[in-house]
């Protein structure tokens, strides 16, 4: 899964390219080419302009995560927030905490249909019946799905899986020894305020 | 091994339930097709409203009525027999641009991209009008049915921008479906062009060229003839011929499409 994650975010980065530009002009643009007819150019603008919606939505997310997470400071440079107009994600959020011999990250992944099933998908109970590593949480009033794993190394580690609405956040840690840990960290993370600028 | 199995089943699933959206569309046209058919032979016999076994019987007691959101059924529920449906007057976009504006300067991000959605909707919506306006009203003998014309625009790039134009007659149809803006026609565009087709030695389909654009028609005993022409980076063209009696007069029935009309209505 983090694999998969890792391959999106080079994807999105790929895709998303250029720096985003003046948001107003979009707007501007796509109202003038609208006015003499040239609608693919006025699309063409629109769509620049979701897509700069996007990373500021995507900011404002940021701006609500956890500076720090148990002893885990944020990593600065790893602050990410990218919007991408190809329907399979329109956001993409990601803030990496660090520690000695321990490290967090979030992803917050947004404004995808596909969400939505994947959302149902992991409320399903079917679905944990069978790993015993598995097992069903609720944070601030969200199910989410939490895995313990366990590296080559012997270190311990947790992932949590929890969509809402459209969007899908994934938390991962290592180096975290304790269930209740994860979930106070967890609880640090303001779900319902996400959900609400992330809608 | 078991971890990767599971997530392939997810996502595999994950793209399986929007899929049932389409399926519920065609329970729907079905629905509608037995409706329009109960609708013709009532206007040739008459309406037998004393029949208790006719559905449409209002004072039929066992006339239940099983199309509860939760699936439940309730047999006292009347069925729906009235109704113009929804309007579909196309967003304004000029208004969601605007609105669009005054919500990205308010931060109200959420409300902005509701409007930017609106308005890319509006303006799909007549870009698709336009196209099906360039299109010829008869094809081969075949008259356009002007009630199937369809444009939607579900303003996800995920799926673009879909116009389509039905030509029937008797026993005999041609359909025109246009693709356009979607991020999963680049890669199929590149695979039509690409001549790749060309390296099978399955005769069921083979590289064609229409006028300049290079295309695959596929041929197959129960749907007929399908033509898909790559006509720009993101738009393809599908033209499906049904009882065409060769692959050289459904060639013909497609030639009549105008395709640089087309392109520059799309922007292409």
């Amino acid at each position: 899964m983090k694999n998969i994650f890792t391959l999106l975010v080079i994807f999105i980065i790929m895709a998303v390219g250029a720096k985003a530009q003046d948001s107003e002009a979009y707007l501007d643009n796509a109202s003038s080419e609208y006015k003499s007819g040239n609608l693919e150019n006025a699309r063409f603008n629109l769509q620049q302009m979701l897509q700069e919606i996007n990373v500021a939505i995507g900011r404002d997310i940021l701006a609500l995560l956890p500076e720090e997470l148990a002893d885990m400071q944020k990593v600065e440079d790893a602050d990410n927030a990218s919007g991408i107009n190809t329907g399979y994600a329109g956001i993409f959020v990601n803030r990496s905490y660090t520690a000695e011999n321990r490290n967090a990250a979030i992803e917050i992944m947004s404004d995808s249909p596909l969400l939505s099933g994947i959302n149902i998908l992991l409320n399903m109970p079917i679905f944990i019946a069978g790993d015993p590593m598995q097992k069903r949480i609720k944070i601030d009033g969200q199910k989410a799905l939490l895995t313990k794993n366990t590296s080559a190394e012997g270190k311990i580690g947790y992932d949590v899986q929890m969509a809402f609405g459209s969007t899908l956040l994934t938390f991962n840690c290592s180096g975290v020894d304790s269930e209740n840990e994860v979930t106070a960290m967890l609880n640090k993370i303001p779900i319902q305020e996400i959900q609400k600028v992330a809608q | 091994m078991k971890k990767l199995t599971r997530y392939l089943f997810l996502i595999l699933l994950a793209g399986i339930i929007p899929m049932q959206g389409l399926m519920a569309q065609g329970r729907f046209l079905r629905k509608l097709q037995n409706k329009a058919e109960d609708k013709a032979i009532e206007k040739v016999f008459g309406k037998e409203t004393n029949d208790p076994n006719n559905p449409n019987n209002p004072n039929n007691s066992n006339n239940s009525n099983s199309n509860s959101v939760f699936g439940s059924s309730d047999s006292n529920a009347p069925t729906n027999n009235r109704g113009e449906g929804l309007t579909t007057t196309p967003p304004d976009v000029l208004e969601n641009i605007g609105a669009a504006e005054k919500s990205f300067d308010g931060k109200q991000y959420a409300d902005a991209r509701f409007a930017v959605r609106q308005a890319i909707l509006g303006i799909e919506l007549e870009m698709g009008n336009n196209v099906l306006e360039g299109l010829p009203e008869e094809i081969s003998g075949l008259p356009y049915v002007k009630e199937e014309d369809m444009v939607a625009s579900t303003g996800i790039g995920f799926v673009g921008l879909i116009i389509e134009r039905v030509y029937r007659k008797d026993d005999q149809q041609f359909k025109v479906s246009i693709g356009n803006d979607a991020a999963m026609l680049t890669a199929a565009n590149m695979y039509l062009a690409s001549g790749a087709y060309a390296t099978t030695t399955d005769q069921n389909y083979k590289n064609v060229t229409l006028g300049e654009y290079r295309g695959v028609i596929e041929y197959d005993e129960y749907s007929g003839y399908t033509l898909s022409v790559s006509i720009g980076q993101t738009s393809v063209l599908v033209a499906e011929g049904i009882n065409f009696e060769t692959e050289d007069a459904m060639m013909s029935a497609a030639e009549n499409i105008n395709i640089e009309k087309i392109k520059k209505e799309l922007g292409e």
